[in-house]
Formats: C-alpha cells, sequence, structure tokens
C-alpha cells in the first residue's frame, strides 16, 4: 500500500476495485424463476397491473442495468419479457380475498410497498399481532385522548411470524383508528400471538402530523426531543393504518363497527342511510362513532377547521370507504343532523349539499338562579337564524307541564324571537338544536344525562329560553326528545 | 444486475447477502412496479430498495451472528499484497451500515448529492452532513488500518 493520502480519487479507485465483482452464476435465471413464482401467486387483477407494465420495466431495467445477456447464458431479457405473459395465459390459483378483490400479500412484501414512492393504495396483509404486548402499559405519544390498546398504539406493529425467546421477524408499526379486534373467542383474547389479515395502508394524509406532539411526548418520557423524533417519529410516519380486520385465525371478520362515543342518537343503520347516496356501492371497510371533541385524533386538520366546527359536535360517526380508485375515503356523519363531509386530500369537503351557516356555532342560557353560573341549556344552531339566547326574565303566564313537553311560540309584535319553555331538572342540562328551511323553524330540546340523585329528587323546574334570529320566521315547531 | 450487486456487495460486505439483496430487490421492484408512476425515475426507484433491502439483510445478518470470509480474501495472507482495495474493505467492515450505503452511493456509484437525497429519502442538506461523518469516519478506520498493517 502507497503512503499517499486518501483523497477522493483515490477513494473511488479502491471502491471501483474492491467491489468490481460479478454476480454470482445463476443469479439472474434465480430473479426470473422467483419472479415467475410471484407472478403466480398474486391476484389476476394485479398480475394485469403488472401486464401492462410488464414492457416498461423490462425496457427501463435493460437500460438501468446493463444487464449482460451474453454473461448468464440463455437471454434473460426474452425470460424477462416472454415469463410475465405466459403467467398471465396460464391458469394460476388466486389467494384467499374476502370479495373486495384485493390480493393478500405478506409482511415482506408490504415493506416493499413501503419504501416505494407513492404508495397509499389500499392493501390486504397477512401477519401476526402481538396480543402480549398490550396488556402492559401503554403510551400514545402522538395521541391526546389517553391510550388505549384497542385504539392501536399498544399494538406495535404486524409481524411476519411471531416472535420471541431470540427469534424476530420483519414487522411494521400499525395504527388502529377506526377499527377494533371484535369477535375473538376466549381462547384468542388469551394468547400472545394471533394470526390476522388486515386492510389498511401506507402514506397516510396524516402522516405529515406525526412530529406534532413530540416535545410534549419527549418531556413526558423525560427523552430529549431529537432524540425522540429520531426513534418514532419516522416510526409514526411509516406506520399502516389499518381499515379493517379482515379475518382472524382464517377466519372472516364480520363486526367492522368501532364505538367509542359517549352518546350517539342515531343507530349504526341510520347513520350508513345518511351516508349511502353518496358512496353508492363502494365498500364500507369499517365505521366507528366517536365525540365530537376528539375529532382531534382521527382527523387531525378538522380540529382546527373553523369552517365546519366539528369539535362542538356530540357525536360524530366516521366511514371507511374503499373508493373505485384503490384508495381509502373517509366519510363522517354529525349524529342526529346528517350532515355528511368527505376527505379530499389532508382536508374536507361538505357533500350533502347543505352549506354552512356563519356565525358562533353555539350558545350557552343559565338557567334560573338555583344553576348558580353553570350554563344548563346548550344551543347548536343549524339555521344560520340566531344571533342570540338568553332565560327569560319576565313571568311567563303559559307554564307547563312535565309531560307537555315543550312549549314553543313566537312572541307577539316580536316575530323575530322564540319563545321555548318546559319543565326540567333543577341540574339537568339541555341541548337544544335548531334547523330551519324556508317554511319551517325546527327545535329539538334533549336533555343531558348524568345527573347527581340528590338534583333528581327536587321538582321539575320552568324552563323558559328566549331565541333571538336575523329576521321574522315562518311555522316554528319544537320537541322535548327523551 | 451487475450494478445492483455491486452496490449490495459494498452494503452488505458479503457476497452471499448481496447475491439475496440483489434478487429481493428486482422481485419487489416487480411486485410492486405499479407504484411507479415515473419510469424515469425507475434507477433512483431500484437503488432505494436496493439500499432498504440491504439494511434489512444486515439486521438479519447480525441476528444470525454469522460471519462469511469473501471468497476473494480466501488466499495465502501472509504473502499477498496490502492492496488499497483490502484496506478499504477492512476499513468499511467497521462502519455502520449507514454510513457505509452513503459512502458506496457516493464512491463507487458517483452519485450526485441530489439523487443520494432520493435514493435516501432524506434532504439534500442532510445527505452532505452524513457525506462528511462517513468519510472522517472512513479516513479514522483507515488511519487506523494503515497503522495496524
Amino acid at each position: 500500500m502507497n503512503g499517499e493520502p486518501w483523497d477522493d480519487d483515490r477513494l473511488s479507485a479502491a471502491f471501483e476495485s474492491a467491489f468490481d465483482r460479478r454476480p454470482p452464476t445463476g443469479l439472474s435465471d434465480r430473479t426470473m424463476e422467483e419472479i415467475v413464482r410471484v407472478n403466480r401467486s398474486r391476484s389476476r387483477r394485479i398480475i394485469g397491473l403488472l401486464a401492462a407494465a410488464a414492457t416498461i420495466v423490462v425496457g427501463v431495467a435493460l437500460a438501468a442495468e446493463s444487464w449482460q445477456i451474453d454473461r448468464v447464458g440463455p437471454g434473460p431479457s426474452g425470460t424477462v419479457s416472454g415469463t410475465p405473459s405466459s403467467a398471465l395465459d396460464s391458469p394460476s390459483p388466486s389467494p384467499p380475498t374476502d370479495g373486495l378483490d384485493l390480493p393478500v400479500i405478506d409482511v415482506d412484501a408490504a415493506l416493499a410497498v413501503r419504501d416505494l414512492p407513492g404508495h397509499s393504495e389500499e392493501l390486504a396483509v397477512d401477519g401476526w399481532l402481538n396480543l402480549a404486548a398490550t396488556r402492559g402499559p401503554v403510551f400514545c405519544p402522538f395521541d391526546p385522548l389517553p391510550p388505549s390498546p384497542l385504539r392501536g398504539c399498544g399494538l406495535e406493529g404486524l409481524f411476519s411470524a411471531p416472535a420471541g425467546d431470540g427469534a424476530s421477524a420483519a414487522s411494521f408499526p400499525i395504527r388502529m383508528l377506526l377499527v377494533r379486534l371484535a369477535d375473538l373467542t376466549a381462547e384468542e383474547r388469551a394468547a400472545d400471538w394471533l394470526r390476522v389479515v388486515l386492510y389498511g395502508h401506507f402514506d397516510d394524509r396524516r402522516a405529515s402530523l406525526c412530529g406534532e406532539h413530540v416535545e410534549q411526548a419527549a418531556e413526558l418520557l423525560q427523552q430529549d426531543p431529537v432524540e425522540l423524533s429520531r426513534q418514532v417519529v419516522r416510526q409514526c410516519e411509516d406506520q399502516f393504518v389499518v381499515d379493517q380486520v379482515a379475518s382472524v385465525d382464517g377466519r372472516p371478520t364480520t363486526d367492522h363497527f368501532a364505538d367509542w362515543s359517549t352518546g350517539t342518537r342515531w343507530t349504526l343503520s341510520t347513520a350508513t342511510a345518511s351516508v349511502a347516496p353518496f358512496i353508492g356501492s363502494q365498500p364500507i371497510l369499517s365505521s366507528t362513532a366517536i365525540p365530537g371533541v376528539s375529532i382531534r385524533s382521527w382527523e387531525p386538520a378538522l380540529a382546527a377547521d373553523r369552517q365546519f366546527r366539528l369539535e362542538n359536535e356530540p357525536a360524530l360517526w366516521l366511514f371507511a370507504v374503499l373508493d373505485s380508485s384503490g384508495q381509502v375515503d373517509t366519510y363522517i356523519v354529525v349524529d342526529e343532523i346528517g350532515k355528511v363531509f368527505r376527505s379530499v386530500g389532508p382536508s374536507f369537503e361538505r357533500v350533502d349539499g347543505w352549506t354552512d351557516p356563519a356565525g358562533p356555532p353555539t350558545f350557552t342560557v343559565v338557567l334560573g338562579e338555583l344553576s348558580g353560573d353553570k350554563a344548563l341549556a346548550q344551543i347548536w344552531d343549524r339555521s344560520g337564524l340566531m344571533v342570540s339566547a338568553r332565560a327569560a326574565t319576565a313571568e311567563d303566564p303559559a307554564v307547563v307541564a312535565p309531560d307537555q313537553g315543550v312549549l314553543v311560540r313566537k312572541l307577539e309584535g316580536r316575530q323575530n324571537q322564540v319563545r321555548l319553555t318546559w319543565r326540567g331538572s333543577v341540574c339537568q342540562d339541555y341541548r337544544i338544536v335548531l334547523e330551519a328551511n324556508a317554511a319551517l323553524v325546527r327545535i329539538a330540546t334533549t336533555p343531558g344525562s348524568g345527573q347527581p340523585v340528590v338534583c333528581q329528587a327536587i321538582a321539575p323546574q320552568p324552563r323558559d329560553v328566549i331565541l333571538f334570529l336575523r329576521s321574522s320566521v315562518g311555522r316554528v315547531e319544537a320537541d322535548l326528545l327523551p | 444486475m451487475g450494478a445492483v450487486f455491486r452496490l449490495s456487495l459494498a452494503i452488505t460486505g458479503s457476497e452471499v447477502d448481496a447475491a439475496d439483496v440483489s434478487q429481493d430487490a428486482f422481485v419487489s421492484a416487480w411486485r410492486s412496479l405499479r407504484s411507479l408512476r415515473d419510469p424515469a425515475s425507475f434507477d433512483g426507484w431500484l437503488r432505494r430498495i436496493v439500499v432498504n433491502r440491504a439494511r434489512m439483510a444486515i439486521r438479519g445478518r447480525r441476528r444470525r451472528a454469522l460471519r462469511e470470509i469473501p471468497t476473494g480474501t480466501i488466499e495465502d495472507v501472509a504473502s499477498a499484497p496490502v492492496t488499497d482495495a483490502a484496506v478499504l474493505i477492512e476499513a468499511l467492515d467497521s462502519l455502520d451500515p449507514d454510513r457505509r450505503t452513503i459512502l458506496a452511493l457516493h464512491y463507487l456509484e458517483g452519485r450526485s448529492i441530489e439523487e443520494m437525497a432520493a435514493i435516501l429519502a432524506v434532504p439534500p442538506g442532510t445527505v452532505k452532513s452524513r457525506l462528511f461523518a462517513a468519510r472522517r469516519a472512513l479516513s479514522d478506520a483507515l488511519g487506523a488500518g494503515s497503522r495496524s498493517s
């Protein structure tokens, strides 16, 4: 070895000399055989896509790699271009699918897809979940809500095989947003490892938000934010967002609804009927119901959206829908109201043809001295008509009995004011929803839940609220819902 | 195939692993071809697969705790002249996979900063800093190798 300095020229020459090796004999042939085997194990749909692209890749691969035909004997270029066509022509067994026409791939193949640019299409991946990891305390560094194993951060990933006792397996992190593990037998719940087929996707539109809470997480974990970013932000960005647990232990699942709400007024079938006109025949992969205030956990972009104000809604229904291009759209339905939103890239659009009113979304009213300063009436204005609301100060001549529901009147000479009167528990809060069209103002008054026993012992008190509207209104209806 | 094999070899340092990586990379590329929206970017796209597969192979090799003796070095060590290539291989063996990767892309393949940024999916500035650190580590390792030889 000479004593010259290791400059770039010398290093380049050394690299060239050190790694100027030919591939082992037969490597190209073995590679082609593997490609043929892979093709035969894939669904006809994917093979069709590959066939359409075969000419491109072979041409580009040959040009890019200077494939040495004379080195490896029987013409690999002919083999490359000919084999996919023959594979297409021959009958080939299809992997199991559940009718959605998604080929089931293994964890290694999914990892290969993840490592490619532009890879947000829906995948069906066969692998193993480590249920044992969900039984200890878990921490969700990017989730402002309390951690829950069923929400996914306790599930560290999908593995190609059960790992443990020194063994290891390929894996990738997963996140189960709208889904849960349902229909498990007692044996399956007790097992450490569970074989599943998951529908989901990489490159989720929310991945750019992975680092948002890293400083908060670092403080909680007493770690350096920079180091934590390196460790977990990348893992978050790479996570596989699960849209459905399609099968458990080889058994197709049927329950794809996860209820995280604290009180929806609609049933799942009602909410599904509301979204049905907008999705047509596209399949719903999973659905969930959540409190509106938690929308930031599922759709962070909507939390800051002042236009839609979904955080103010008591409950929302979320649907993951597989569209015709193989991507998953999220639809959001507002409980009891039926507004429908659809994800468009990182944001959402309203698709039900209505427009949201401008102005503040809610009004609060303090009802009577017994309630102190607590606002016992929350008013949601869907009509765009309201400008304010307050408790009536003048004594109401028309006091309703408890079983008479709510009395609604337009005040004499003041056609832009609507007075609501009912009787209710002294502590109980009420939700008033105001909707309107050209001919009708509809008001639904709903009592909240969870009042102390002592409040229930006191006789119902008069409730009297005046709604101030922008203009006079036509017919007005009101209901006191149970 | 030759270029993919050489890059795999430079990263993994093992002919057996390099052959596996090359085959896996082509099969993965074939499987995922529908994700390639711009055929003109095939070269960098394939290199990214190779790099990722090579890293996975190194992780797997650590688990297997095997050490391969490259066929190219099975010689009479005492009588063989110490070449730059041999010193380089020994020095690279002491570097981590990420540094071997960026050095191989730069010195073996002659990739530009922008090309390496695309392959490694990091900003160009990160490539520069990583390349600087890798060069310094290699220089240290080469110095140590020279002193021991």
